[in-house]
């Protein structure tokens, strides 16, 4: 599904003393099947940029266009039961919102509440926790009595289960382990290729910007800085370290290299780029000895 | 949960602000008991401009407090409609069944409201001026001559002020977790009764689970940081009174004895 912010700006508690501007003249495209990465500091408006995409947030100003969904500011929470089905929204520490006496039920909750029978609900939940890797003789304990990350699959296995046409992560790795990180990572990486979804990832790992990403959102200040292909967004280490964003950890490694002398006519993102161009030079090293 | 605004702290450095948490404490009690002696109109009317002009000096727009008191309407109005309805009395203007409106109803449930009104006004004023830790503070002293009866004082404050200090983070819990079931359906704002109430389960849940896992990490982190309760803490926060509390003070005592005064004329 095509995703579309025209003008958008929102307001926290508009209309009273406290009212904090969360986004402002916000412009952007998402093109259906893309992975898309947003990137920028705490406070900086990303969060409140994804509850738009469900109608969590109604806009101040502006429209949001969802496939054939149009979200002003005069939209009505009522109409906006089909766009929260078609849009999934993994937030932040997803497990927290696990309640259900079981596993199963629990991810059958998100898929009866948009009007599956009980029977249909159930079997694609099973689907769905089989996708994130829980067995069958986990579907019947209670949410709680699962490891950490084990809830974390579970929380996302509840969101997969609506069949949703857009998936928005909210730093949807954000506490676990680098092999979890890592697990969690392909696995959305395979959903989106196998279901041909639209993919917008909220993070802080550039590693995995540069690994997934189509295209790339940089937020400051409610406002979209910048919009560009990762290789776009990484080229300038300058204009990043000016806005406090880093550098993929290729990046990192290039920058310490180019200290010791090494040269690089363009910036490698990936391992393979950074061998290619490493190589070569390695060789006219002298060996000691 | 963002419009509910009693128990909201609103930042400010105005002449409210800086008054004492345990003389306003003191004043909040002393506005209630004030609320109930007053009978007559006049009264609440001489009551009115004292709210108004503490109000006033809080320098938070008297506006902000109306949208403030939408979320509490609910509970005025069922009040004042009890009173309304309910009321016996010899002049009646409708009946129906048990319920009819008298005049005498009608003059209860006035009262009622204005009560009201006042009483949330000058306790939202209370929340709105005064950071949560200082009310505990306050609290904490004014409870101190109930050491005498064996009363665990410092437990208690210790007590009030971590619930205080959890309540904007549950509110942002709350939040949180209301919007994760939003997105997977729950809608907490439509349907019937029995339909709202089931909604509400999938968010109590998880708050309480939540509950419990901050206050275990904060047990731990105070155990392993070695806190003993009981005597001879030092503190951090020092409550100082000014010459502007003991003015306010007497302005209090020159205000109760009016209203006694008025009282007894009307």
């Amino acid at each position: 599904m095509d995703i579309t912010f025209k003008q958008v700006s929102y307001t926290y508690q508009a209309n009273s003393p406290l009212a904090t501007p969360g986004l402002r003249d916000v412009d952007l495209h998402f093109a259906s099947g893309s992975y898309n990465a947003i990137i920028g500091q705490t406070g900086s408006g990303k969060s409140t940029l994804v509850q738009h995409l469900n109608g969590l947030l109604i806009p101040t100003a502006g429209q949001v266009i969802v496939g054939q969904q149009v979200i002003t500011p005069l939209t009505k929470n009522k109409a906006l039961h089909d766009l929260r089905r078609q849009v999934g929204l993994v937030f932040q520490f997803p497990e927290s919102q696990l309640f259900e006496e079981t596993v199963l039920k629990d991810v059958a909750f998100a898929p009866k509440n948009f009007g599956k029978t009980p029977a249909e609900a159930t079997a694609i939940a099973q689907q769905a926790l089989r996708l994130v890797g829980i067995g069958p003789e986990l579907e019947a304990k209670m949410p709680f009595d699962l490891s950490g990350g084990q809830m974390r699959r579970v929380a996302i296995a509840g969101v997969l289960a609506m069949e949703p046409e857009v998936l928005v992560l909210d730093e949807p790795t954000a506490g676990l382990d680098p092999v979890g990180r890592e697990e969690m990572m392909q696995l959305f990486a395979r959903i989106q290729q196998e279901r041909q979804l639209t993919v917008i990832l909220v993070t802080h790992q550039m590693d995995d910007v540069v690994r997934y990403a189509d295209q790339v959102v940089v937020m400051e200040q409610g406002h979209p800085l910048k919009v560009g292909s990762p290789r776009e967004i990484f080229a300038d280490p300058t204009w990043l370290a000016a806005h406090n964003l880093e550098l993929p950890s290729t990046g990192q490694l290039v920058a310490r290299l180019q200290q010791q002398g090494f040269e690089f006519t363009t910036l490698p993102l990936t391992v393979p780029e950074l061998l290619a161009q490493l190589t070569p030079q390695l060789r006219q090293v002298p060996v000691d000895g | 949960m963002d419009k509910l605004i009693l128990g909201r702290y609103y930042p400010g450095d105005s002449f409210v602000h800086r008054l004492d948490p345990r003389l306003k404490l003191i004043l909040n009690i002393l506005f209630i008991i004030l609320i109930f002696i007053a009978q007559h109109w006049p009264s609440y009317l001489l009551l009115g401009v004292v709210v108004v002009a503490s109000v006033w000096a809080s320098g938070i727009s008297l506006s902000f407090f109306l949208r403030g008191l939408r979320p509490m309407l609910v509970l005025i109005l069922f009040t004042v409609g009890l009173q309304l309805f309910f009321t016996s009395g010899q002049h009646v203007y409708w009946q129906w069944g048990i319920l009819s409106v008298s005049q005498e109803g009608l003059i209860n449930a006035a009262y009622i409201a204005v009560r009201f009104l006042l009483i949330i006004f000058m306790s939202t004023l209370l929340t709105l001026t005064t950071q949560p830790l200082e009310i505990a503070d306050g609290l904490e002293y004014l409870m101190k001559p109930l050491k005498v009866v064996k009363f665990p004082v410092n437990e208690v404050a210790l007590m009030l002020s971590i619930a205080l200090r959890f309540v904007p983070k549950l509110m942002d819990e709350t939040t949180k977790i209301m919007n994760a079931q939003r997105a997977r359906g729950v809608d907490f704002n439509n349907g019937g009764l029995i339909k709202r109430a089931k909604a509400l389960l999938p968010l109590l849940i998880p708050l309480m689970m939540s509950s419990i896992d901050i206050a275990s990490d904060l047990t731990t982190a105070m155990i392993s940081r070695g806190y003993r309760d009981g005597e001879g803490r030092s503190r951090y926060r020092i409550l100082q009174w000014r010459p502007t509390d003991t003015v306010i003070l007497a302005a209090s005592g020159v205000l109760t004895v009016g209203l006694i005064v008025l009282e007894r004329f009307l």
